[in-house]
């Protein structure tokens, strides 16, 4: 298990997440829109695991993670489904308190 | 593993354990990477093995389609001057292109058949793996191939026989 991040690591895995964004909004130009939301849902995936790393995520955003990671893989198999999911996703992230 | 149940079985792994992938294992990948076919016999693939788990990381940013992750990538990559050199203006723009699938392919395989899984990625900032990989300017990447031991394998996705093949000659439906 890893320790705790201080702030100059939890920084340095911020930027990564930020370098992904940033390489995504790049290389989304030459590939199908489709990639767009996962793109989108990966960047918050790896958000909510630098927010684990540093040990300040809920249980709660944690469960999210899993559950984000979950409707990706289902974005290419059944759109509905994929909208549905997304759309209890962020139901759950507006009540998380 | 009979080869035809190693193509139906394989699958593009995307989740994988932290375990790191043994250095006789990338040698039997790489083996069989280096006995594809090759356009010309050039064999201007070049292949990058990185299992740093900080190089890893920066990899990741410039790799948006980069599962992970995982404990090894390779990256498949190309010498455009040999490859010219050896195959004119085809081997450049396009024997460098099937060549490196076609070793990439076999790399998949043997991954499979030593119970490694692996996905391959196209979605990646090319100059951004340059400078993570200092690669010399004619080494330009093609693939890269994200390796592990896996947690668990996808369904297989279906595939279509209707309206692929045809026999004698292309016909309409």
């Amino acid at each position: 298990m890893r320790s705790t991040p201080n702030s100059e690591e939890l920084a340095h895995a911020l930027l990564e997440v930020v370098g992904y964004t940033v390489t995504s909004a790049r290389t989304l130009l030459d590939e199908t829109p489709a990639y767009g939301p996962l793109r989108l849902l990966e960047a918050a995936a790896r958000t909510i695991g630098v927010m684990q790393d540093a040990g300040i995520s809920p249980a709660a955003v944690a469960e999210l993670k899993v559950r984000i990671e979950a409707s990706m893989a289902a974005l290419f198999e059944d759109e509905a489904s994929f909208r549905a999911s997304v759309d209890e996703i962020i139901s759950a992230l507006l009540h998380l308190d | 593993m009979d080869v035809l149940d190693a193509i139906k079985a394989r699958r593009s792994v995307r989740r994988f354990r932290e375990e790191p992938v043994s250095a006789g294992d990338v040698e039997r990948l790489i083996e069989a990477a280096i006995w594809a076919p090759s356009g010309g016999n050039a064999q201007s693939w070049r292949f990058v093995v990185v299992q740093d788990e900080a190089r890893i990381r920066r990899l990741r940013m410039v790799s948006p389609g980069m599962p992970g992750p995982p404990p090894c990538i390779v990256a498949v990559c190309q010498d455009m001057n040999s490859a010219e050199r050896q195959g004119a203006r085809l081997g450049r723009e396009k024997l460098t292109l099937l060549d490196s699938a076609m070793a990439t392919q076999n790399l998949l395989l043997a991954a499979h058949a030593i119970g490694l899984g692996a996905c391959v990625v196209a979605s990646f900032h090319a100059g951004g793996v340059k400078d993570v990989l200092e690669l010399p300017t004619d080494i330009v990447p093609i693939l890269l191939v994200a390796v592990g031991h896996p947690i668990a394998a996808p369904a297989p996705p279906g595939r279509q026989r209707e309206g692929v093949v045809f026999h004698e000659i292309y016909s309409e439906f």
